[in-house]
């Protein structure tokens, strides 16, 4: 019985010691040894500086702090002659590398076929949607970009919304989260969650259980297909991260996504071409660019993606070109010049408005 | 309240720090005032039930003795629980009607005891017997069973064409009710065979009811070991503290990291069945193994968290588990499962039905009643473990259960080679008989855990692969259920040749450090507070 294993306290004490600091050890390791700070690992994407760093008259962007950034690494101040555009979107847009993202074709494109030189940030991660984008185009913005691409839909709202609920009962006094906040447990936590429960565990199991009192409420709020809920909400943060952008003096293209019913072997955007475009038309410094009137005339739609929301790489030059041509527009525009060439690629529906100052 | 939100371990710190700064005399209302906030967070209003209990006791047991509580006496405390009652409606809603019915039954109460007085000493102590264990299994009978029978009735009245949707109650079940009504029934029991002395401190005796860390779910203590230590007389000692933090730490990881992690398997196949589907004999068998961690973690994880938090205030629980899954027979596992249920079954129902049935069976010339005939002792283990069943709710799947493990039991008693597998030594018949054993135990899991018989049928097709084809288990689901079994598995491994998991403490030192750190950051990584414990609901 218990009072006759009293005897063992001594040992019992003993052992818990060489436990605790041995713990203690790897937290303060983890708090001096680890470069991002556990304020902005558990930040979930929400925190102004994660995964851009200035350092000596250049920027480096890395994968950091729920930040799935590609490692990129720019000049402060764009050279002469080089024209700086950033893309900031969710998984699509980031793409399987960078030199295999629509950044890197958009590049090339303006280069190759409107022989614009241009630095293209790729500044895209999974499961963003437009509260974490609205962040990064704000930091963006800094670095005085001539043009910003905003990949814009609303399947990852439902993620964005979910992570915000994260962020700020992460950062509540809540004594529920104080094991969240250690520099190395809350590390380990944390990957439990992202690397084991959400990576092995198909979701139909997890939500069978799911009394997580977090996931339960977003679950109640909408579901992750509800456009009428989630539409007003990336709308109004996108109206916000546009009137930013124009105030800073760069150009918006807002590049409305697209995905692809396998079954119905139709192009689809969720109603979003018909909501987006007569809302930005009349902006100025703002332009909309549709992916399903990009995508659309190409035979054999099927071939350009490789699910239901990503491009295959054939899919990526379409609509990187297609980009190009409206970048090219705009770019030239803002400069004050003719256009550039046009070199008779697809037409996109691009509501261009008319370029403020 | 239950352990498993993350305020208790708070909750116990202050009880804890207050109780041993506290002078001696001042222990029993500060342990009474904390077990009525634990309570009262999951619903202040069925404390009442809790003081009912405790008052029918405390009345039933003494006033079957030589100095009976003075009328005065027993009706300002047979009054209690709708005093209770009435207080708690100035800030909580009560219907009229059940504060009626308590005030009602409380002066019932208090007129047949009342009336008990007036009797000669044998016929008040036998009447008070009944009186007490009546109000004990009246309450269950009520909470527990008035919805199962009410619906029974219903559907048997809807067969003859007749409408009764009056008949339908909806009564909610007290937490905790099934373990302190045996307590209770014991108490009085014991009183009555003298095995210990009716207690004349009536908070005592509401406390033996209250005590926080085993009210909810256990274990059933018994007076005579237990009365005692409720005078908390215990002088502080550090070492109780680090035995109990032993045990708390214990018991989380089994509970957080152990149970709540494999229930996310179990939940979503129990669900999927219940809803008609066949996900086939892959997707069974993880189900299976993942509920059989899980409600091992689960309820041993629980005792462990009582023990350890009764430890933190000097008390010492029933051990209620002894490694119940090296058992080698279903009667060893019920040996070593749930012990204080079993113990309890055993004396107060399996020991009294077999006596009385071999007394009346016996030849007229021998001397007295002997439990020597298989067939009775037979039926009398089918009878107590479905009791048992019933016990653990209303529902066939719980009798099943009960009865299932009541003929296990009666086989290994009357086939000889089942016996002989359980007690043969050497490492194959060890194997084999822990094999099957376990093998028997899941089937009856699988009862316990469907929702209705019909569920239960078919995950045994599923399980026996009748049940056609079905879906292949994904990896990842196979990964997660052996990252947080395996870590059980190895616990028992480490302690086989010990009573129990907490014997962890007499291996080296080294190893117990080992241990501590890797439960410490297991039981941290998992989200705490994400499942109810199941015995909760009994």
């Amino acid at each position: 019985m218990d009072l006759d294993r009293v005897v063992l306290a001594p040992k019992v004490a003993l052992a818990a010691l060489f436990a605790v600091l041995a713990l203690a050890v790897l937290e303060a390791t983890a708090r001096f040894g680890y470069r991002e700070s556990p304020g902005e690992r558990n930040a979930f994407g929400y925190s102004y500086d994660a995964g851009v760093e200035v350092s000596q008259s250049f920027v480096s962007i890395s994968r950091a702090a729920s930040r799935g950034f590609w490692p990129q690494r720019y000049p402060a101040v764009a050279p002469q002659g080089t024209k700086r555009i950033v893309l900031v979107g969710d998984s699509a847009a980031r793409g399987p590398s960078l030199e295999r993202s629509v950044g890197e074709g958009l590049r090339k494109c303006l280069g190759e076929h409107y022989g614009i030189r241009a630095e293209v940030w790729n500044l895209s991660s999974p499961g963003y949607g437009s509260r974490r984008k609205a962040i990064v185009v704000r930091r963006a913005l800094e670095f005085r970009p001539d043009l910003v691409v905003y990949n814009a839909g609303i399947t990852t709202e439902y993620e964005d919304s979910r992570e915000w609920e994260r962020y700020v009962e992460y950062h509540s006094w809540h004594p529920r989260h104080w094991v969240d906040q250690l520099p190395f447990i809350g590390r380990v936590k944390l990957s439990k969650v992202e690397r084991l429960y959400w990576e092995w565990l198909p979701e139909q199991v997890r939500n069978a259980s799911l009394e997580d009192p977090l996931a339960s409420r977003i679950a109640a709020i909408a579901d992750k297909t509800n456009t009428g809920f989630w539409t007003p909400l990336m709308l109004s943060n996108l109206d916000a991260t546009a009137d930013e952008v124009t105030r800073s003096g760069a150009r918006l293209v807002i590049l409305v996504r697209s995905h692809f019913d396998f079954g119905a072997g139709q192009i689809g955007d969720h109603g979003l071409d018909d909501i987006i475009a007569p809302r930005y038309t009349s902006r100025p410094g703002v332009t909309v660019a549709s992916e399903r009137a990009l995508l659309s005339p190409h035979l054999g739609a099927a071939k350009l993606f490789s699910d239901s929301s990503h491009w295959t790489d054939a899919g990526k030059e379409v609509v990187a070109c297609g980009l190009a041509d409206t970048a090219a527009r705009l770019l030239a525009a803002r400069d004050g010049s003719p256009a550039a060439r046009v070199n008779g690629l697809a037409p996109i529906r691009a509501a261009t408005a008319r370029p403020s100052g | 309240m239950s352990f498993a939100t993350w305020y208790y371990p708070f909750f116990l710190a202050l009880a804890a720090t207050g109780f041993w700064l506290l002078p001696v005399r001042l222990r029993l209302p500060f342990v009474l005032l904390a077990s009525f906030v634990f309570y009262s967070f999951w619903d202040v209003r069925f404390c009442a039930l809790l003081v009912a209990a405790g008052a029918s006791d405390y009345l039933c047991t003494l006033g079957g003795g030589d100095a009976p509580p003075s009328p005065r006496r027993a009706l300002s405390i047979g009054m209690l629980p709708a005093a209770w009652l009435f207080a708690v409606a100035g800030f909580k809603p009560v219907a009229g009607l059940h504060l009626a019915v308590a005030a009602s039954g409380c002066a019932v109460f208090c007129l047949l005891y009342l009336a008990a007085l007036r009797l000669g000493p044998e016929r008040r102590r036998r009447f008070l017997l009944w009186l007490g264990v009546g109000v004990s299994l009246g309450i269950l009978a009520f909470f527990k069973y008035a919805n199962w029978f009410s619906s029974g009735l219903q559907e048997l009245l809807q067969h003859f064409g007749l409408s009764a949707d009056w008949v339908l109650l909806d009564v909610l079940l007290p937490l905790g009710l099934s373990f302190h009504t045996f307590q209770s029934t014991a108490y009085v029991l014991d009183v009555f065979e003298r095995r210990c002395d009716a207690e004349r401190s009536f908070p005592r005796v509401l406390c033996m009811t209250l005590f926080f860390p085993r009210l909810v779910a256990g274990p059933i203590e018994r007076a005579a070991g237990f009365l005692p230590q409720l005078k908390f007389e215990r002088r502080f000692d550090w070492r109780l503290i680090a035995w109990g933090l032993h045990l708390l730490l214990l018991g989380y990881f089994l509970k957080s990291f152990v149970a709540d992690n494999c229930a996310v398997i179990a939940d979503y196949y129990f669900r999927e069945v219940h809803q008609g589907e066949s996900l086939g004999m892959g997707w069974s068998l993880a189900a299976t193994a993942a509920y059989a961690a899980q409600i091992y973690g689960d309820f041993v994880g629980y005792s462990y968290i009582a023990r350890g938090s009764a430890m933190l205030l000097g008390v010492e629980l029933t051990r209620n588990f002894e490694l119940p899954l090296l058992s080698r027979s279903p009667g060893e596992f019920w040996r070593r499962w749930h012990i204080s249920l079993s113990t309890w079954i055993r004396d107060y129902v399996f020991l009294p039905l077999s006596l009385w049935l071999s007394y009346r069976n016996q030849p007229p010339q021998s001397a007295g009643p002997v439990v020597s005939n298989q067939l009775i002792v037979s039926f009398c283990l089918i009878v107590t473990m479905l009791a048992a069943g019933l016990w653990h709710g209303a529902d066939w799947h719980y009798v099943a259960f009960g009865g299932f493990y009541g003929v296990l039991q009666a086989l290994w008693l009357v086939v000889p080679g089942a016996k002989l597998l359980s007690s043969s030594p050497g490492i194959l018949p060890g194997i084999a008989s822990r094999g099957l054993t376990f093998a028997l135990v899941c089937v009856a899991w699988i009862l316990f855990r469907s929702e209705s018989l019909t569920d239960a049928a078919g995950v045994l097709a599923q399980l026996g692969g009748v049940a056609g084809p079905g879906k292949p288990v994904p990896a990842g689901v196979l990964r997660w259920l052996a990252l947080h079994a395996v870590p059980l598995v190895l616990l028992i491994w480490v302690v086989r040749k010990d009573v129990e998991e907490a014997d962890i403490a007499l291996k080296s030192t080294a190893t117990l450090a080992i241990s501590y750190f890797l439960m410490i950051l297991m039981v941290a990584t998992s989200e705490v507070g994400r499942a109810q414990f199941i015995y909760f609901q009994f």
